[in-house]
């Protein structure tokens, strides 16, 4: 498996790389807004020049722009993140809050919608051509091309305030009937909603290219194959066609996950549901910078790790990928 | 060889490739959906100036919006306890002059009588009552101004927190609550001319504050106070004022006399000036006023300081009358007015009209001057076919666009409209009416009921039709005095809680009539109160949501095709580079490629979508810099193949350069693929136009679905107004989906493997 080490290590280079471009871009990116957070406090007429000076020492601006940067990239490689301006609290507290729920709403829509995605993408296209096949492919053509925060809304407006079913907004409510039951059962009623609309969003997509890949290796003479001795249709379907079919899944995957996050972020936004991405915009629009970076650079070590995570599995099921990528 | 004929040949040398091409994409059912809705988005773009109802900047007149419900209340038929004949009273204007007691209620007085007497309301009771009874010393002498004419929007600020007065030399600030003055400044002379309050919006977009400004004068002098309201991440509000003395520097104009209230034009939909115009007895001048602003990025901008600025121009009356022959010498009051050129229409202009009497003539001319730089506009004589020479006794912005001219000879009045762009009497001649007597109190503009109202000295109050068309006449004792004053309408958030006037007439004696109503938009589609049709509804601020929606087309359109042009422009090059040179620069530019794949794109957007400011450009430009890299890596595929074909060898053989073989011989042959991936991108563009508008990104001054979603975010009627909530959706919805509907039926024509299906 030599192939396989190179592979792995031109792409784990390969992440770190981009990481420190993330890094970079992030830093000249805060460092181009037309305003700091000093800026803010200082506006208050009730803050003395000397008070002033003092805010810019404190968030460290009197330094010159190369040493600020040095270190940002360290605070940032050692997730020493600082104290919050905006909440008055630990920025490491408040991701350690965020964080599980964003990767509960994140985790649970990407291995639901891929899950579902590939099962319905198999059964149409082994049944293409009919009712079903078209209307799914509609549907999903449809949902792909939706922005999501609308079709948040919608099942919002649908199932929050015409039928009252699920919760308008927040993560959590304790004085909720389901969270006497139990505070998991809150936890999910809270979830339902922006999770359908993640998987609605995500699903479109992995049916549409499961479809397209299925009936490329439907295809195949080995399907022909396998059907032609007599082997069950389930079993060809799933265990010969849809294996070989899920292939390109794994490398939407890799794009998916950037678009993904991205989507998790707008969602909170329109169920008020406070994670990472809410965190982050807020953050953002009162230039709380400490958190704002922590959160983007949060944001973006996830999408890393799953870049990674998704291009390791794909070299280990498809051996052409790390001669390509050493060659 | 012109450009026509050398396309001729061009399509005529490929219309057989065409030709085939159409012909596969024909079989592809969804393809031709696509191409349906897209060109229906295209059409509806091209011809949006007829599809739409209305302007794009329309928005629903007030008696759409507002639901008003009139009511009349005869005073003395009140069981008040206090036995009075209003008739034997001498009433005076409305909103009096008047103490205020520890604990009272601005709204809560009308008028008052030197009698001692008050007519009171609170919303919708009228009464009337002693003033020792209210707790208020009526009398005349104390010099307190408070707000007359002010719109909904300046009265309600006066209202939910404090309101401002001048007595003598000293400016008051007071709240409610508490009658200890929040801020006494001395002003350092007595006012004679007073000017309204006026509440600027943001002057720029950028600008979230209110700035609450009150000007005033004496002979020579202007003063100025105005206060911002605290901001988003403001701490403390502040006040600003300012003083100058009237004066024309470097020119023979000295002595100046103020002979009338300055007024203040918000000018931030034309030029970004604010002028405070000041009528004097020379000269009519303009004063900036200088608004200093501190931009903060993702924050609005807040305000630094308010003052009086520099004089921005003047009009010489002497100079302009000795070049039209005349004589330019302004009537004592309400000698100027400011045309409202309505919301938003750039290309409409603020007029200012000056009446005027020539010396010793004896009809009026009237004069108008652009408030861009003071440049005369048109000047004009008022005659009406019974009138040939009146003299004008004031002019008056009208609320339905132009001016009202009064104007009087005797025993005749006269009130007519004029129209602001060519100062003629509007529709034909037959925009106006005479009344008896002169005209005594200034015409007020009642929205809710579209008439106009005012009295005369013959004991008359008329009404006329917002034509200015005499309508409804009350006869009134001789001798009362008609306080004929709309005090406008009086709004919290969305909820009129009055709008009043006060007339006193002889039948019934005296009454008062209210309305009350509230503000209603979004409206549900339908046909609004004016018989104006919304066909799906309108938004909070009374905008047609069909216009919208149609001229929203135009910007969705340029925007997807601009971003996507621009990405698959970047894309191109860049994936034939690498693919073509191979080696390090592939090496490279695909490492460059994988960072941009791999970045967690929205996010990034978001930060520099806020660093780039709100803009259409700015978010086309960051669209295209966050889509390029998924092309770039297909084209170099792509390329890599056709590299090792005949014909690039044969080229390269031949002698052909490598910018030859990249551009003449590599990029036809990947162009399928470009706009393979262009219609892809756009539909990409589109959505993501839509999310960075949602979240607060996008350019409020064009008209885009993603900012209509925007503003329905922020107004808070996201889940009660569905004509609102859905059109924009589905549009983004249909228009993203016609783009990617024909990428994929060009993908078959492209990649024949996936035709066999």
């Amino acid at each position: 498996m030599a192939g396989m080490r190179r592979y792995l290590a031109s792409r784990i280079i390969q992440t770190i790389i981009t990481l420190f471009a993330i890094l970079t871009i992030t830093f000249f990116l805060f460092e181009a807004l037309p305003a700091r957070p000093d800026d803010l406090l200082s506006q208050s007429p009730l803050i003395k020049p000397s008070q002033k000076e003092y805010l810019r020492e404190l968030y460290g601006f009197d330094r010159p722009v190369e040493e600020r940067y040095f270190i940002f990239l360290k605070n940032m490689l050692t997730f020493d993140f600082g104290y919050s301006i905006s909440f008055g609290r630990p920025v490491m507290d408040l991701l350690q809050e965020r964080i599980p729920r964003t990767l509960l709403l994140f985790g649970l829509a990407t291995i639901i919608a891929y899950v579902v995605g590939a099962t319905v993408g198999t059964l149409i296209a082994w049944r293409r051509g009919g009712v079903t096949d078209g209307t799914t492919v509609v549907a999903s053509l449809v949902f792909y091309n939706m922005p999501s925060f609308w079709l948040g809304l919608i099942l919002l407006f649908l199932f929050a305030f015409i039928l009252g079913w699920f919760p308008l907004a927040g993560y959590a409510d304790p004085t909720s009937d389901y969270y006497a039951i139990h505070p998991a059962l809150d936890v999910a009623w809270h979830l339902f909603l922006p999770l359908i609309t993640l998987v609605l969003l995500t699903l479109a997509g992995t049916v549409l290219l499961m479809r397209t890949s299925m009936l490329d290796v439907i295809g195949e003479n080995y399907i022909l194959t396998a059907i032609a001795k007599g082997l069950k249709e389930r079993t060809v379907m799933f265990k010969h066609a849809a294996r070989n079919a899920s292939l390109p899944l794994i490398t939407s995957f890799v794009i998916a996950i950037a678009f993904s996050i991205g989507g998790a972020v707008v969602l909170e936004q329109v169920f008020s549901y406070p994670g990472i991405g809410f965190l982050y915009i807020t953050a953002l629009f009162q230039l709380d910078f400490p958190v704002a970076l922590a959160t983007l650079y949060i944001i973006s070590l996830f999408v890393l790790i799953g870049n990674l995570g998704a291009d390791i599995l794909y070299g280990y099921l498809d051996p052409r990928i790390r001669v390509e990528a050493t060659g | 060889m012109s450009f026509v004929d050398s396309l001729k040949i061009v399509l005529r040398r490929n219309w057989k490739r065409l030709n085939q091409t159409w012909k596969l994409y024909k079989r592809s059912k969804i393809g031709l959906i696509g191409l349906a809705i897209m060109l229906g988005f295209v059409v509806v773009a091209v011809f949006a100036p007829i599809i739409a109802p209305y302007d794009p900047q329309f928005a629903a007149p007030n008696e759409d919006v507002f639901v008003a419900d009139l009511s009349t209340q005869a005073l003395n038929a009140t069981g008040t306890g206090i036995p009075i004949d209003p008739r034997n009273e001498t009433w005076h204007d409305p909103v009096p002059k008047w103490t205020p007691p520890p604990e009272s209620n601005l709204v809560s007085i009308l008028a008052y009588s030197s009698q001692g007497h008050a007519i009171r309301y609170v919303v919708d009771f009228v009464s009337i009552e002693s003033g020792s009874a209210l707790g208020i010393e009526v009398t005349l002498d104390t010099a307190f101004l408070i707000p007359q004419n002010t719109s909904f929007m300046k009265y309600v600020y006066f209202r939910s927190e404090y309101y401002m007065t001048v007595s003598d030399s000293t400016y008051w600030e007071l709240t409610y609550d508490d009658l200890t003055p929040r801020r006494e400044v001395n002003i350092g002379f007595a006012p004679i001319y007073l000017s309204n309050l006026w509440w600027i919006p943001r002057s720029t977009e950028v600008v979230q504050d209110e700035i609450v400004c009150f000007a005033m004068a004496n002979e020579t002098t202007l003063f100025m106070t105005a206060k911002a309201h605290p901001g988003i991440g403001e701490f403390n509000e502040r006040f600003f004022v300012s003083s100058k003395q009237v004066s024309v520097p470097d020119v023979n104009l000295t002595d100046l006399k103020i002979i009338g209230d300055p007024i203040i034009i918000l000018d931030a939909n034309f030029d970004n000036d604010t002028l405070l115009i000041v009528p004097t007895d020379k000269a009519l001048l303009a004063y900036k006023i200088d608004i200093s602003i501190r931009t903060g990025g993702l924050l609005p901008g807040l305000v630094d300081d308010v003052t009086i600025g520099n004089l921005f121009w003047y009009v010489d009356y002497q100079a302009i009358g000795d070049t039209l022959g005349t004589t330019i010498n302004p009537v004592e009051k309400h000698t100027i007015a400011v045309e409202n050129p309505g919301p938003r229409k750039p290309e409409s202009k603020d007029r200012i009209a000056l009446a005027s009497n020539p010396g010793g003539n004896e009809a009026g001319n009237l004069f108008s001057f652009w408030t861009a730089n003071g440049t005369f506009n048109w000047w004009t004589t008022v005659t009406v076919p019974e009138m040939r020479s009146a003299s004008v006794e004031g002019v008056h912005a009208s609320d339905r666009r132009g001016f009202l001219v009064t104007a009087w000879q005797s025993p005749q009045g006269l009130v007519a409209g004029i129209e602001g762009d060519t100062g003629r009497i509007s529709g034909n001649l037959t925009y106006y009416s005479l009344v008896e007597g002169k005209i005594v109190s200034v015409p007020q503009f009642v929205s809710g009921n579209r008439r106009y109202i005012l009295s005369t000295d013959q004991d008359k109050v008329y009404m006329l039709r917002e034509n200015v068309k005499s309508d409804i006449v009350f006869s009134i004792e001789k001798g009362i005095l008609v306080p004929v004053v709309y005090v406008g309408n009086i709004m919290t958030q969305h909820q009129i809680a009055g709008n009043y006037y006060s007339i006193i007439t002889r039948e019934p004696a005296l009454f008062i009539q209210s309305l009350t109503g509230a503000y209603i938009a979004p409206l549900p589609p339908g046909v609004g109160n004016s018989g104006n049709v919304y066909i799906l509804g309108t938004d909070v601020f009374g905008h047609d949501i069909f216009t919208q929606l149609v001229y929203g087309t135009q910007n969705e359109l340029a925007v997807g095709l601009t971003a996507a042009f621009i990405a698959v422009g970047i894309g191109t090059l860049i994936g034939l580079m690498a693919g073509y040179f191979g080696g390090i620069v592939d090496s490279i530019l695909m490492r460059f490629t994988d960072i941009f794949l791999t970045l967690p794109i929205l996010v990034i957007a978001l930060l520099l979508a806020s660093v780039l400011g709100p803009s259409l450009f700015n978010l086309i430009i960051v669209i295209s810099v966050f889509s390029w890299a998924g092309i770039a890596r297909v084209i170099r595929a792509q390329t890599l193949t056709l590299k090792e074909r005949d014909f690039i060898k044969a080229a390269k053989v031949s002698g052909a350069g490598h910018r030859q073989i990249m551009f003449r011989h590599l990029a036809p042959n990947v162009l399928p693929l470009t706009f393979l991936y262009m219609a892809y991108t756009i539909s990409g563009a589109i959505i993501t136009e839509a999310i960075l508008s949602f979240l607060g990104m996008g350019d409020p001054t064009a008209i885009t679905w993603g900012m209509m979603l925007q503003y329905l975010r922020i107004s808070g009627h996201t889940l009660d107004a569905p004509w609102w909530f859905l059109p924009p959706g589905i549009a983004i919805t249909l228009l993203s989906l016609s783009f990617y509907l024909i990428g994929r039926a060009f993908d078959e024509v492209v990649n024949p493997r996936l035709r066999a299906r």
